[in-house]
């Protein structure tokens, strides 16, 4: 065939002529093909109206019968039991202190529409002893009580203390409760999740806009060596947290790996377990916590006993449910010497995803049982914080975290996905590149350099690491161009 | 015109909306088909949101496939839709039909074109003005009539006739200016 005139012949070289389009494309057209098709406009009024008339008759109802407009506190008591074995378990008393926002239930049950249903009831337990005899019976008191308003400055404002004591191997009551609080407060369903993510964006914005007053007071007092009982008391903002969890289970840690944990005075604390409701603790440094969101408000008050001895601590205090979901966890604290950071969490379903993939994953060990947990909690104004343990994980979680806070991303996807391959790196190529002098030397070194520098940038931080002569493939660096690719 | 049945079943298989199915199609399809949105873009990232856009229509419609014509022309067309419906919401769609300008047609020697690259080819022809870089890609490359083409982009058909016209003598000008660099370059080498 004969192409004679111009647009012939560019017919002939372009008519079929190929260019591969990136592969998000087609991760673009599967999303959008995914995604559930609208709800059409009549479906949507006739919902609204339907509503609508609901709360009218509510109103009306409500209206009508209440004979005094100024008494509406309405008190319900609910009886729950528990059946744990666990909760037979005494040695200790705590006092909590003031109104607490605390939801719970029968640990054996996982119906989520009992769920619902205690969502937002607090326990009103002030100066209540919870005494062994009260456990023994097996049964908890919930009170729904009206809240009272609280002073502005109090809500931006809440505290910690943290005691440690030695050898508290027996775990306490409140540890039974939270657990069984952890377990029934779990986002079960996506759509709370979404709900927790939309609040999170709101706080990481406000977060970040504010650079004076959200952020972390430094502990007023330094934490000493473990074997010595010590508090401190510090303030942290108002928000919803993460509990970065990490896992130690890679096959190889090893007794020998957690002592040299404790010798750098590190301590785990860990709350419940989703399966047996309580913390399970060996050398190993076990420990699950079965949720990931913290809501902390006011009046928060989290009292962490440390038992540096055994790698772990409990957790005690008060714990607020977030007053819009009625989503409360236990909290669990991972603490290296002095550092710590808090960490508002955007995106709850990832760290569901991480968990989830920690089962299948060999690094993170393969049954659920087996899963263990250290835990940052993080915030973004303190940057970097933080621990970096020695292990590999721990230094893929590291660098994630310090992708985070360099950047200054709030992509915490996009940190847990660097964490997880930062990690993965780091198991490959750490072992037989660090004797565990090393690594710990090393963990340290980073943790030290990211300290400094996490305010300035990662480039900077990055050309100190090529500077201090650590080698190209070594895990840090692979996270941390892994980071700075982002 | 029958369609091999490997079609067929991938066909059948998007009517199912199998994500497998889908995936074929679109490895089937999309580097043509990106070749293709990339001759409408003024650049790759618009290029790519067309083709997304166009195959998620693909998708959406495939049901409506009759079986009769190539599938490859019928996802072609939906693209081309879609890559014109995209540069008419993003910009209003001006025909620079009212240019005084003289048209002069270049000395260049068509066989020049032959010897181009193709994605030389596709660059300048990116560089049009979206008006003469539609009509151009509509009459030239994917064969509509001018007639089509008027009713497609509601222009009269002698509008579209000038369009291309104007639209291949920027090209040939280019064409040959740039032939004049490169020669210029080999000669100082």
């Amino acid at each position: 065939m004969q192409y004679n005139s111009f647009e012939e012949r560019m017919n002939r070289k372009l008519a079929n002529a190929t260019m591969p389009p990136h592969t998000q494309v087609w991760d673009k057209i599967r999303q959008d093909l995914d995604e559930p098709p609208k709800n059409d406009g009549k479906k949507g009024w006739i919902l609204g109206l339907c509503l609508l008339f609901c709360a009218l008759g509510t109103g009306t109802y409500l209206f009508f019968k209440q004979k005094e407009p100024n008494a509406i506190t309405m008190t319900t008591s609910v009886q729950i039991k528990t059946k744990s074995k666990e909760a037979a378990i005494p040695n200790k008393t705590i006092t909590q202190n003031a109104i607490h926002h605390v939801e719970t239930k029968n640990q054996n049950t996982n119906n989520q529409n009992t769920n619902n249903q205690h969502i937002n009831k607090s326990i009103s337990n002030k100066n209540i002893i919870h005494t062994h005899e009260a456990m023994r019976t097996k049964e908890i008191i919930l009170v729904e009580s009206a809240r009272s308003p609280k002073n502005e400055e109090e809500k931006s404002i809440s505290t910690i203390e943290i005691t440690t004591k030695e050898l508290e191997v027996v775990p306490t009551k409140v540890e039974v409760i939270k657990s069984a609080i952890v377990n029934q407060h779990q986002v079960s369903t996506k759509a709370e999740a979404n709900k927790v993510q939309q609040i999170d964006k709101q706080n990481i914005t406000t977060y970040f806009l504010s650079s004076t007053s959200k952020t972390m007071a430094t502990p007023t007092t330094k934490i000493p060596k473990p074997k010595h009982n010590a508090k401190w008391t510090w303030n942290i903002s108002t928000g919803t947290y993460a509990i970065l969890y990490q896992s130690l289970l890679d096959n190889k840690v090893s007794p020998k790996y957690a002592r040299w944990q404790e010798a750098l005075g590190v301590a785990n604390i860990g709350v419940g377990d989703s399966t047996s409701n309580l913390i399970v603790y060996n050398d190993q440094s076990l420990s699950v916590a079965a949720q990931s969101v913290t809501q902390l408000t006011d009046t928060s008050l989290l009292k962490i006993t440390v038992s540096p001895n055994t790698q772990f601590a409990t957790l005690s205090g008060e714990y607020r449910i977030s007053r819009h979901f009625g989503i409360e966890s236990a909290m669990s604290f991972y603490y290296q010497k002095m550092n710590r950071i808090l960490i508002p969490i955007q995106d709850i379903n990832s760290f569901g995803e991480a968990i989830a993939n920690s089962k299948t994953t060999p690094y993170y060990g393969n049954t659920k049982s087996a899963l263990a947990f250290k835990f940052y909690i993080l915030e973004p104004k303190i940057l970097f914080n933080t621990h970096f343990g020695a292990g590999n994980s721990d230094i893929g979680l590291g660098i994630g975290m310090a992708y985070r806070a360099l950047v200054g991303s709030t992509d915490s996807n996009a940190a847990l996905r660097l964490a997880q391959i930062a990690s993965k790196d780091a198991q490959i190529y750490n072992p037989h590149n660090f004797s565990v002098h090393g690594r710990i030397k090393y963990a340290y070194h980073i943790n030290e350099k990211l300290a400094i520098f996490s305010a300035i940038n990662a480039q900077v931080l990055l050309n100190r690491m090529y500077s201090q002569g650590i080698s190209y493939k070594s895990p840090s660096l692979c996270g941390m161009e892994i980071g700075l690719s982002f | 015109m029958l369609i091999p049945p490997t079609y067929t079943k991938i066909v059948e298989g998007c009517i199912r909306r199998e994500p497998l199915a889908q995936r074929r199609l679109y490895e089937l399809f999309s580097p043509k088909m990106m070749a293709l949105c990339y001759r409408y873009a003024q650049n790759r990232d618009e290029a790519e949101d067309m083709l997304q856009e166009g195959f998620i229509k693909v998708f959406q419609c495939i049901d409506k496939y009759n079986h009769q014509g190539s599938l490859e022309g019928w996802v072609r067309r939906i693209i081309v839709n879609t890559a014109i419906d995209i540069i008419r919401r993003n910009k209003s769609l001006q025909l620079v039909s009212s240019l005084n300008e003289n048209i002069i047609e270049s000395t260049v020697d068509d066989n020049i074109v032959d010897a181009l690259e193709v994605e030389y080819l596709l660059n300048i022809i990116q560089d049009l003005p979206d008006g003469y870089r539609i009509v151009f890609n509509m009459f030239a490359i994917e064969g509509y009539s001018h007639a089509e083409i008027g009713e497609q982009l509601n222009i009269n058909e002698s509008t579209s006739r000038s369009q291309f016209t104007r639209a291949k003598v920027l090209l040939k000008k280019r064409i040959h200016e740039d032939s004049l660099v490169i020669n210029k370059y080999q000669d100082a080498i």
